[in-house]
C-alpha cells in the first residue's frame, strides 16, 4: 500500500458525504469504502472519522438511527437529510473549482 | 480532559462555501445540547457501541485476511487508534464540554462548601443578611417613592403649584391661570385640572369625596374607567355632560356590582348625574388623602357651587397634574409656567397673590417639597446600603481568603500537574457563586421581613395607607436580588481565588502546617477587617445622627400644644346662610359639653392639615399701598388661641366683645407682622380686609405655628374672629378643635357627637397624625439608617469573631508549643486578645476620622440636623469596642483552654 496521505478536514467531510448519498451506512463502512474506491489511496484515520460524522450529524447534514447490520449485530447507520444532500453540492463544487484553481497554476507554463 | 485535536485536523482555509445558516446551526446546537442533557448517558453508551462495533469489524476482517486471533486483536488496536481518545475527540464535537465543566465545577464546589459548614453557614448567613438589607431598601424606596401613586409611572406626574416669597406653596391655581397652562407650550407636557369636594349622596349615609374633572384627567394620570367610558367632552358653546364615572368599590356598595349600573342615575347634592363609566378595582384617585368615589366634569362647577368659578382669576381651587415625558424636563416646564403666570398677572387676569412662580413637585410624594430633597436622600440611602453589602462582601472575601489558604496545598499540587490557572480560579469562582447565590435566596426571603418591620417604623400614622404600601415580592426585587449576589460573588471571591493560585509553587509545597499563614494573607485578612469596622462605625454614627435628628424634629416647637388635641373638619362649602354660621356655633357649644373636652374652639378654614377645599392665600394690602403678600386667613372663634395654647405676644386674643356690630378687629401672627409693617409696632394699626371698604384694627400680635408641615416655615396668618365675618360670606371647610382629657375618646363617638345632618362630617382625627405625616422623610431615614447601622454592626462583629476563630485555630500548634513551654492560660488569652483588637483599634480610629466627613454629607441631605454631634460619635466608638473586645474574647478563651499535648499533635 502507498503511504496514505493526510486528508484535510474539508475534504473528509466531502468524501463522507458522498459515500453515504449512495446509501445509508455505518462508520466503519464508510471507511472501507473510501479506502476501496479510492483504490487504498486514501485510508481515514479512525480518530478523524467519528468526531466527522459526530459534526456532520450534529451540524444536522447526517441523521442517524440505530439498525440490525446482516451479520445481526446493531450499528448505528448514517443517512444524507435534505440540507445533507444540498451540503454536499457545495462541497463538490467547492472542490471542484479548488482543483480546477490548483490545476491551472500547476500546470501553467 | 481536552488535550487538543487540532494535532490531528487543522482546519482547511475554504475556498468558496457558504456558511450554514445561522438559524439551522442554532436549532442544531439547541437541539443537541437538550438532547445531551435529557439523555447524555445514553449518547455516551452509543458512542462507545459504535465504537466497540467498529473495533469488531476490523477485527473481524484482519482474521478474513488469516491473521492469528491473538495478533488480530492487538493489529486493530493499532489500526484503530486508542478509543478513548477517539471518544473524547467526539465528545468535543459535542461541543458541550463548557456545560459539562460548569456541571461538575458545580458538584465540586458544593462538595468542598460542605466540609466545612460552619464557614459556609456563617458565610451564606452575612450574605443574606447584607443582600435582605439592600433589597429591603430598595423595595421600600420603590414603595415609599412611587406606589402610592396608584397610575402608570408615577415618576412622571408632576403637580403644578404656585409658590412665593418663603417657599409659600398654593397647590390650586385659578381657572383662568388652568386654562392658560393648558393652551401653554407642550414643554408643559399634558395637563389636567381636578378639585375635590365632599357631597352627600342620597341614600348613602356617609359622605361621598367627588372630584370635579377635567376632561383629560383620565389620560393624563393613565387610568381609565375599565366598566362604560369617561364623558364625552362637550363641544364649546353646549352645557357640559351631567355624567359621572363611579370607583369600583362604590359599585359594589351602591350598585351590588350589576351589570346594568350604566346609565342609571345619581343623584348627587340634589343634582342628577348619569353614570357613565366605572374605575378600576382599587382605584380612588390619585391623592391618598382624599378617597375620590365619584368624578364629575370640571365644567359642572357652577351646578354645585352655585356661583360660577370657571372665569374666574382670583379664587384659586384648582389643582393640576401633568405628566411629563422627558426626565430633565421639570425645569424648562417650571420656566415656562412661571413666564405664563408672570404674563397673565401682567395683564391683570389673575390676581390672586404673590405667588410668584410655578413649581413642579413629583405627585407621589407632595409633602416631600423639593426635587432635590427626595433625590439626595435616596442617593444617600443607596450609599449606606452600599456600605452595609461592602461590609457583608468583606465578610465573606476573609471566608474565602482563609479556605484557600487552607487548600494552598492541595491547589499547589494541582498547578504544578498543569491544571491551567484560569480552570483553577473559575473552580474557586464557582464556590463563591454557590454562596452568593444561596445567600440571596436567604436574603430575598429575609428582605419581606425587613421591609415590613421598616414600614411598621416608618409610617405608622398612616391608617388605611399601608395597605397600599405593603407590596409583596415582585419580579423587580427578584432580578435586583439575583444581580447583586452575582455582584458580590465577584467582588467577594475573585481576589481570594486570584491569590490562592498564585504560581507560588516551591516554597508553598515546602509549607508545613507550623507556618501560619503568609505575610500577605495575613495583612490582607486584617485590611479588610479594618475597612468593615471603619465603615461599621461611620454607618452607625449615620443612624444616631438621623435618630437625633428625627427626635429634634419631633419635639420642635410647633407654636402651640399639639398633644391631646383634635380636629373635627366639617365642609360646608356652598351653605352660605346665616343659619348654617348659627349650626356651626351650636355645633361648637354642644362640644365643649362632653365629657372630656377641656376646650373646643372652632376655625375656618380648617386649622391643621393643608387643605385647599376653599382658597386659604388671600392677598391682603395694608393700606400703605405696598405690594399684596399671600397670607393665610383663618376666621377663629374667641377662645381659638387659649384652647390651642398660642401664646399672644403682645395686646389682646379676641373675646366674647368682638362680634358683629362691634368694631372690626383682627389678630396678625409674628410672621405676618413681619410681612406688613417691617421694623414698626402694628398694634393699632388699620387696613382694609376682606373688602375695599372695611377696615380692620390689629389689636394683638400671636406667636408663630406650623400648624400644617413640622418642616416648613410657619406661615403668615390673619385671624378675625368667627362673629365679625361678613354675612353671606359662604363658609367652607370648618373645624372644630377640641382639647381632650385623658386620651383621644373614639372618633366614631365623635361623630355621633355632632347632631347636625348627616353627610357633613368629613374628617376627625388628632392633631398629631395629622403632623406626623410630615416627618415622613426624618422618620424614614432615621429607620432605614439605624436598620443598615445595626445590620453594618452585626456583620463586622460576625466577621471579627469568625476571623480571630479561625486565626486561633491555625496557630493551634503555636499556641501549643507555648503553653508546653509554660506559659500561662492567662498568659495566652491576653496576647491572642491583645493582637486580635490592633484591628480593632485602628479601624474605629479610622472611622472616627471619616465620620466628620460623614455629618457633613448627612447634615445637607436631612432636615433637623444642627451640627454634627461629637457625643453620638464618642457613644457608638466606645459601643463597637465593647462589642468587638467580647468577639475578640472568645476566640482567645478557646486558645487558653488548649491541652497542649492534642495540639501539638494537631496539623
Amino acid at each position: 500500500m502507498s503511504r496514505p496521505t493526510d486528508l484535510v478536514q474539508g475534504t473528509l467531510d466531502l468524501l463522507i458525504l458522498r459515500t453515504v448519498a449512495r446509501q445509508p451506512v455505518h462508520g466503519w463502512a464508510i471507511a472501507k469504502d473510501i479506502e476501496r474506491r479510492s483504490g487504498d489511496v486514501l485510508q481515514v484515520q479512525q480518530g478523524s472519522l467519528y468526531p466527522a460524522l459526530h459534526r456532520l450529524e450534529q451540524q444536522g447534514w447526517l441523521e442517524a438511527e440505530w439498525r440490525e447490520t446482516d451479520s445481526g449485530r446493531k450499528a448505528k447507520f448514517y443517512s444524507l437529510t435534505r440540507a445533507g444532500r444540498r451540503r454536499l453540492e457545495q462541497e463538490l463544487s467547492g472542490w471542484e473549482r479548488l482543483a480546477a484553481a490548483i490545476n491551472l497554476v500547476v500546470h501553467a507554463s | 480532559m481536552g488535550a487538543s485535536r487540532r494535532r490531528h485536523q487543522p482546519r482547511s482555509p475554504r475556498v468558496v462555501t457558504r456558511p450554514p445558516s445561522l438559524l439551522a446551526w442554532v436549532s442544531a446546537r439547541v437541539r443537541h445540547v437538550t438532547r445531551w442533557i435529557f439523555r447524555r448517558g445514553r449518547m455516551e453508551a452509543e458512542l462507545a457501541e459504535e465504537l466497540r462495533f467498529h473495533m469488531d469489524q476490523e477485527v473481524e476482517e484482519q482474521l478474513a485476511h488469516g491473521v492469528p486471533p491473538q495478533d488480530a486483536a492487538a493489529l486493530a488496536h493499532r489500526r484503530f487508534g486508542s478509543p478513548a481518545q477517539i471518544a473524547d475527540e467526539t465528545r468535543d464535537e459535542w461541543h458541550i464540554a463548557a456545560a459539562d465543566r460548569l456541571g461538575r465545577d458545580l458538584k465540586y464546589g458544593v462538595r468542598m462548601l460542605a466540609r466545612s459548614p460552619g464557614l459556609t453557614l456563617v458565610a451564606i448567613g452575612t450574605l443574606g443578611l447584607g443582600i435582605g438589607v439592600t433589597t429591603a431598601l430598595f423595595g421600600l424606596l420603590d414603595t415609599v417613592r412611587f406606589r402610592n401613586v396608584p397610575a402608570p409611572h408615577p415618576e412622571q406626574l408632576y403637580a403644578v403649584e404656585r409658590t412665593g416669597p418663603g417657599d409659600n406653596l398654593g397647590e390650586s391655581v385659578s381657572a383662568l391661570l388652568f386654562r392658560g397652562l393648558e393652551s401653554g407650550p407642550p414643554v408643559l407636557g399634558d395637563l389636567a385640572g381636578y378639585s375635590f369636594r365632599v357631597d352627600s349622596l342620597a341614600g348613602q349615609s356617609d359622605s361621598v369625596v367627588t372630584q370635579l374633572t377635567s376632561d383629560h384627567w383620565f389620560d393624563v394620570v393613565g387610568v381609565r374607567p375599565v366598566g362604560g367610558t369617561a364623558w364625552l367632552p362637550a363641544n364649546p358653546g353646549e352645557s357640559p355632560p351631567l355624567a359621572a364615572v363611579i370607583s369600583d368599590r362604590l359599585w359594589h356598595r351602591r350598585f351590588g356590582a350589576s351589570t346594568d349600573a350604566i346609565g342609571r342615575t345619581l343623584m348627587l347634592d340634589g343634582r342628577s348625574l348619569t353614570i357613565t363609566g366605572i374605575m378600576p378595582p382599587g382605584f380612588t384617585g390619585i391623592s391618598l388623602e382624599y378617597p375620590v368615589d365619584i368624578w364629575v366634569p370640571l365644567a359642572l362647577q357652577p351646578q354645585f357651587d352655585g356661583a360660577s368659578r370657571l372665569t374666574d382669576g382670583s379664587l384659586n381651587w384648582i389643582r393640576v397634574v401633568t405628566r411629563l415625558r422627558a426626565t430633565d424636563g421639570g425645569d424648562a416646564a417650571e420656566a415656562a409656567a412661571s413666564l405664563l403666570l408672570a404674563r397673565l398677572r401682567q395683564d391683570g387676569a389673575v390676581t390672586s397673590d404673590s405667588a410668584e412662580r410655578m413649581a413642579l413637585v413629583p405627585a407621589a410624594h407632595p409633602e416631600l417639597r423639593g426635587r432635590d430633597e427626595v433625590a439626595r436622600t435616596l442617593f444617600l440611602f443607596t450609599l449606606l446600603a452600599a456600605a452595609v453589602l461592602g461590609i457583608a462582601c468583606a465578610n465573606v472575601a476573609n471566608l474565602q481568603l482563609a479556605r484557600g489558604v487552607a487548600r494552598r496545598r492541595e491547589l499547589t499540587v494541582r498547578l504544578s500537574l498543569g491544571a491551567s490557572r484560569a480552570r483553577l480560579v473559575a473552580q474557586l469562582l464557582t464556590e463563591s457563586i454557590l454562596l452568593a447565590f444561596a445567600g440571596g435566596a436567604v436574603g430575598l426571603v429575609l428582605s419581606g421581613g425587613i421591609r415590613r418591620l421598616l414600614l411598621t417604623f416608618a409610617a405608622p400614622a398612616t391608617s388605611g395607607r399601608t395597605t397600599g404600601l405593603a407590596v409583596p415580592l415582585d419580579a423587580w426585587l427578584f432580578v435586583f436580588a439575583a444581580g447583586l449576589s452575582i455582584l458580590v460573588a465577584l467582588a467577594a471571591g475573585l481576589a481570594p481565588a486570584l491569590g490562592a493560585t498564585r504560581l507560588d509553587i516551591s516554597s508553598r509545597l515546602r509549607e508545613s502546617a507550623l507556618s501560619v499563614t503568609n505575610r500577605t494573607g495575613r495583612r490582607a485578612l486584617r485590611g479588610l477587617l479594618v475597612g468593615q469596622l471603619a465603615v461599621s462605625l461611620i454607618l452607625l454614627t449615620a443612624a444616631g445622627m438621623a435618630g437625633r435628628a428625627l427626635r429634634e424634629v419631633e419635639t420642635l416647637d410647633l407654636g402651640f400644644e399639639h398633644r391631646n388635641l383634635v380636629q373635627m373638619s366639617v365642609d360646608w362649602r356652598g351653605f352660605a346662610s346665616a343659619q348654617t354660621r348659627a349650626d356651626a356655633t351650636a355645633m361648637l357649644d354642644r362640644l365643649r359639653n362632653v365629657p372630656g373636652v377641656t376646650g373646643a374652639s372652632l376655625s375656618n378654614p380648617a386649622a391643621f392639615g393643608r387643605s385647599t377645599f376653599s382658597t386659604n392665600a388671600y392677598h391682603v394690602a395694608p393700606d400703605y399701598g405696598s405690594v399684596p403678600h399671600s397670607v393665610e386667613l383663618a376666621s377663629v372663634s374667641a377662645n381659638f388661641f387659649s384652647t390651642l395654647r398660642i401664646p399672644i405676644l403682645r395686646g389682646r386674643a379676641f373675646s366674647e366683645g368682638d362680634r358683629g356690630g362691634a368694631p372690626n378687629v383682627v389678630v396678625v401672627n409674628q410672621p405676618a407682622a413681619r410681612l406688613f409693617f417691617p421694623g414698626e409696632d402694628p398694634l393699632g394699626k388699620r387696613f382694609a380686609f376682606m373688602g375695599p371698604d372695611r377696615m380692620v384694627e390689629i389689636v394683638g400680635i400671636a406667636g408663630a405655628t406650623r400648624p400644617h408641615s413640622v418642616t416648613a416655615d410657619p406661615p403668615a396668618i390673619v385671624y378675625s374672629p368667627f362673629a365679625q365675618d361678613p354675612p353671606g360670606l359662604p363658609l367652607g371647610e370648618l373645624s372644630l378643635e377640641m382639647r381632650m382629657q385623658g386620651g383621644v375618646p373614639s372618633l366614631d363617638r365623635l361623630v355621633a357627637l355632632q347632631g347636625v345632618g348627616s353627610g357633613l362630617v368629613v374628617r376627625a382625627g388628632r392633631v398629631d397624625d395629622l403632623l406626623s405625616q410630615s416627618l415622613a422623610l426624618q422618620r424614614l431615614s432615621a429607620v432605614t439608617t439605624a436598620a443598615l447601622g445595626i445590620a453594618g454592626l452585626c456583620l463586622a462583629m460576625i466577621g471579627l469573631y469568625g476571623l480571630n476563630a479561625y486565626l486561633v485555630a491555625k496557630r493551634t500548634t503555636e499556641t501549643g508549643i507555648r503553653l508546653a513551654l509554660g506559659a500561662t492560660p492567662q498568659g495566652v488569652r491576653w496576647l491572642v486578645w491583645r493582637q486580635s483588637m490592633v484591628p480593632v483599634v485602628i479601624g474605629l480610629a479610622l472611622g472616627v476620622t471619616f465620620s466628620a466627613l460623614t455629618a457633613m454629607v448627612f447634615r445637607s441631605a436631612v432636615f433637623g440636623l444642627s451640627r454634627p454631634d461629637p457625643a453620638v460619635v464618642a457613644a457608638v466608638a466606645m459601643m463597637m469596642i465593647g462589642a468587638a473586645a467580647l468577639a475578640c474574647y472568645v476566640p482567645a478563651l478557646r486558645a487558653s483552654r488548649l491541652n497542649p499535648a492534642v495540639a501539638l499533635r494537631a496539623e
